[in-house]
Parts: structure tokens; sequence; C-alpha cells
């Protein structure tokens, strides 16, 4: 990975932290090809999925079956993974997706530690079109999502959901989550607006690029290469491995605003009732 | 809780004696032959004196010792490929210390006896073993059950160990009959095996002993090895693997490969796995999340290895 400067082996990991449904998946794809040059993307290459709540680092790096662990047992000793990785990894930069909510395990400790934190890049979307596009991706209601985003026991996945491969993961309310990252991450924290990614993925991704310590000189191919459509192509023909649930897709239509022809009135002002504090803080009026 | 009746099991290919009954290792009988194996109820210390490698649940010592431990369940030292001292938590079941028993202290004993363990699950269909393989997650138990249904003995759940004797085909040995499985999983095949319980009270995960007939599995001349990759396809699609790539990366074909590592295995592990590679028919199985085709998945397993063994 072509990097500006390496920082010590300490602060080498970056969060690229949303609410589920955000645009992360496509960001990371977009920071993927600006190291590579800006090439096209593989969707389903390998390395690219580099999952927080994977079990396989924790079980490989600890040497114990995270299957046989209760969540507490396994979010007590998540923080010290990321120093184990750290250790071992000749990565400059450390680059993993995150859905949890900015949290601290039971005895206290932050799960994302700072000390091991160049920072996170916090992806939000206006709530109103996370509603509808978490709605198809999870098939439930778009009544059901709603109710959802405002949960504050909010995990998926759920007892009955299919949870082999990744741990529970904690949203809490999409308010929690926001507030989480962006007020008490401990670490430095870029924000990226969905929207502003849909309308100008080349100018995004240079500040993104120059907050992790990317060479951003190729932003605007990789922002050519990552085009939504692109990925969107690439699940018809190929599928995404990524996608639990075969009766979805993962990239649907990548539009801000569609909760304008979708949502009620009530559905609506539910979600302005539930988030407006957070939503006249970024914007999303 | 505390049974003072020291049993005899078979225990991944080893006579075990222990303190502990085991619901999901098969009895032995023939209790004239001296254990090669035993779990010991004793005091375990915190921490090894100057551990070479440690985890918050793994440590391992100068001298090969290796202690596995979670604070809810317990401590278990393992030493020699021979010893394990069990020191439980007070309140700690025994179906939760068996869990761990027929899981990480087992692959470490192997490791410690010199045993190839692959990270794989195992069924014996025809008098041949097919070894399921593959990182966690990817499905083991899950492809072992649905071959149950077909027809197929479970040899071992998580961890199968291999035996190399001369120049005999290599041999599967079973471990663990009891089959662990997720909940979605659990529903799908909730009336095969006669009774399923959490593995740890309050735990998602479901165990049941799947076993065919009242005989337990023997070892097996080893069929093939089918590796489990992590994708989604709509389709499953099975291929043979050749060369160095069927057992590359070794960390998804062997349990615990850092563990056998830091024992002095690298070269033994390396070795016993290109040997399998030489040896055996590889395939690399990708298949769709869910459980539509599962049955489509049997059937293409059951043909490669009908075609290739």
């Amino acid at each position: 990975m072509v990097t500006r400067s390496v920082t010590g082996n300490e602060a080498r990991f970056a969060w690229l932290a949303s609410y589920p449904r955000s645009g992360n998946t496509w960001l990371r794809f977009l920071i993927a090809s600006l190291t590579q040059g800006g090439r096209a993307i593989d969707i389903n290459a390998p390395g690219l999925s580099a999952l927080t709540a994977n079990r396989s680092e924790f079980d490989e790096f600890f040497g114990i079956d995270s299957t046989l662990l209760t969540d507490d047992e396994i979010n007590r000793a998540r923080p010290r993974l990321f120093g184990l990785i750290a250790g071992r990894s000749k990565e400059p930069l450390i680059l993993r997706k995150v859905h949890d909510r900015c949290l601290r395990n039971p005895d206290g400790q932050r799960m994302f530690p700072p000390e091991v934190s160049r920072g996170a890049v916090y992806i939000v979307r206006d709530p109103r079109d996370v509603a509808v596009s978490y709605a198809h991706f999870a098939g439930v209601g778009i009544d059901e999502a709603i109710r959802r985003m405002g949960d504050p026991d909010m995990a998926v996945p759920t007892r009955r959901e299919h949870r082999a491969p990744y741990f529970l993961q904690l949203f809490g309310t999409w308010s929690q989550h926001v507030r989480s990252w962006l007020d008490d991450a401990g670490m430095p924290v870029h924000l990226v607006r969905y929207e502003d990614l849909i309308a100008d993925a080349a100018t995004e991704l240079a500040r993104v690029a120059g907050f992790l310590g990317l060479l951003p000189g190729a932003a605007s191919e990789a922002a050519a290469a990552v085009r939504f459509e692109a990925l969107r192509a690439q699940e018809t023909e190929r599928g995404f491995r990524e996608l639990m649930n075969r009766e979805t897709r993962f990239f649907r239509q990548g539009r801000a605003g569609a909760w304008r022809s979708v949502l009620s009135a009530a559905q609506a002002d539910r979600l302005w009732k539930d988030h407006g504090e957070v939503m006249t803080r970024l914007g999303y009026l | 809780m505390q049974s003072g009746m020291a049993r005899s099991y078979l225990f991944y290919g080893c006579r075990l004696q222990s303190a502990l009954p085991l619901s999901f290792a098969s009895r032995f009988v023939q209790s004239n032959l001296a254990p090669e194996v035993v779990v010991v109820r004793g005091e375990v210390a915190r921490e090894l004196a100057d551990p070479v490698w440690s985890s918050p649940f793994v440590s391992i010592g100068g001298d090969g010792a290796v202690l596995i431990q979670v604070e809810a369940v317990g401590r278990f030292l393992v030493r020699g490929g021979h010893t394990i001292t069990l020191h439980a938590r007070t309140g700690a079941t025994e179906n939760e210390i068996e869990a761990f028993l027929m899981g990480p202290v087992a692959g470490v004993l192997l490791h410690q006896r010199g045993v190839l363990p692959l990270h794989a699950s195992c069924v014996e269909i025809g008098g041949v073993a097919i070894a399921l393989a593959g990182g966690v997650g990817r499905g083991k138990s899950t492809l072992a059950a649905a071959l149950v249904r077909r027809g197929a003995a479970l040899m071992s759940d998580d961890i199968c160990p291999v035996g190399f004797c001369g120049s005999a085909a290599p041999v599967a040995i079973p471990g663990s009959a009891g089959l662990r499985l997720w909940p979605d999983a659990h529903e799908v095949f909730a009336s095969t095996g006669p009774a399923w319980s959490p593995i740890r009270p309050g735990h998602a995960k479901q165990v049941g002993a799947v076993c065919r007939g009242a005989e337990p599995p023997a070892p097996c001349p080893l069929g093939a090895v089918i590796r489990l990759k992590p994708d989604n396809p709509a389709e499953p699609a099975i291929r043979r693997l050749h060369g160095p790539s069927a057992v590359w990366p070794m960390n998804d074909v062997v349990y615990r490969l850092r563990i056998g590592r830091a024992l002095g295995r690298s070269e033994g592990l390396f070795s016993d796995a290109t040997r399998l590679a030489d040896e055996l028919p590889f395939f690399e199985l990708r298949r769709p999340h869910g459980f539509e085709q599962l049955e489509r998945t049997a059937d293409l397993i059951l043909g490669a290895i009908g075609a290739a063994v």
C-alpha cells in the first residue's frame, strides 16, 4: 500500500465505521482502488472484506475457538487483538470495516483502542434513505427498519440469523451510533457524508486519503473505476460474497433522497422524532 | 459435579482416562491397557512461568506445556501430550468443560503428540473418510450434518486427526461425536440426532451426538479433503486442487497452526500436510450462504468423491 508517511507501529489501524447501508463498502472499494493506482476492483477479491467482526483473526491470533466463548468473553478480549495484529503485520496502514457503534467492553475498555488507531473515517447517510435501503437489505418492512433504527439494543446477527463467521455487532440506535463515533471515539474522526460521496466521489476520496496519510493522486481514476453502477454490474453478473441473504442485492440504487418517493409522511415524522437532533446537526433537514 | 470414578474413553485416537465424564467421546472397555492420556483434577496456576507465546486464553511455556483458560469455565494445563490437569471454576458445568476438552484442549494435545490435526469435520461414507476443512464459520459442521442425512457417519466435528503409518494410506481418526451448530443450521437439522443442548448455559450454539447405529466410528482411510472457501456464489461449485495450492494457506487446513508452530511442529506439520496432498485428492468447494442448496452441495461432494476415490 502506498502511503505518504508511515507512523509508528502502534497507531496503524484506521476504522471505516458506519451504520449499515451507509456507503461503507463503497468507500472501502474506492480506497482499495486508490491504493492500487485507480484500478478497477473485483468486489469478490479476497482481502477486501476485512470486517472487524470476523471471527477468523480472533481465533487465529488468540489460539482459541471464539464459537465456544460468550459475547462478553469475546468483547473483553477483543481490544487486545488489534495490538497483536499490528505487531505481526507489516502493512503501514491496517484498514478495518466496522458496523459496531464505538463502544466499550464490559470492563470499560474501548473496543477500538485509540492507542493503536490512526483514526476513524465515519460515513453517515440520511437516516431516511438508510431506512429504505435497510428495509430492502434485511427483507423487512420500512416500519420495522425504522423501529430497529430507534432500538438501543439493536444488534446483528439476531439470535436466529446466520452468525457463524461473525461476532455480534452492536449498533444501538442510529443517533447513538453517530454520536458514539463523532463525539466519543477518543481518536481523530473524519466525517464523510454519503450524499457528498455520490455528488463528488473523487474530492471526498482525496480528503479521506489526506486524513489516512495515503497518496491522493489516483482519486479521480479510483472514483471513475469504482462507480456505483460498476459495482452493481459486477454483483448482477457474479454475485457478492459479503451478501448473506440471496433474496436481495447489496448494491441496489446508490441514490440520495430516494426516501422522498418511498416513505410516508408518518414514517418520515417518526424518524425525525427519533433522530431529529442528530439529523439537524448533520444537515439532514 | 465431582465424580470420583475415572472413566476410559477413546479420545482423538488416544486411550484416555478421565475424571470428568464425557458425552461425545466413545467409551473404551479394554481397561487392561494403560491410558495414553489422563484428565485429572487439580490446582492450575493462572500463569505459566516464562511463556514463549501467550494470548488472553492460551499460554505456551518453554517446556511445551500449554495453559488454556476461560474465566467462567476454568483452566486446563496440557503437558507432554499425556496429562491434562483440569482446574474447573466453581459452577462450571460438565458440558461446557467438555466443550473445551473436545476442542482447543484436544487440538493442543494432538500438536504435542506430533499428530496432524486437520481443521475439519469428518464423515465416513462407504468405508472412506471425507474431511470438510476450513476456518471458523465456513460451514464444516453444517455440511457434515447434510452428509450424515445422506447416510454418512460422523467421525469428528471441527478437528480431524490424521494418522500416518509407514507407507499405508493416511487414516482419519475419530474425534468428537458432538456436532455443533448455530441456531439457523440447528433448525434445519433439529430432527437429526437424539438430543441437542446449548454448548454452554445460555449459549446460542447447540451440540448434539450425531451417530449412525450403536457402534462407535473406527479409524478409516482418508479418501479426500474438501476445502470450504469463503464465498457466496449463486450455485455451489467444486474443483480439484493440484500442487502446493492444495494445502495453502496452511492455517486454513491445520487446526491452530500458530500453536503447533510455537510447539516446534512447523516442519512436521508442513511435511504431513504436503504428504497428504501428495496422496489424496484435495478439492475446493464454494457454496452459497444459507441452506436452500445444501442437498445440491451434498450431491456435488458425493459425485466428486465417487469419481476421484
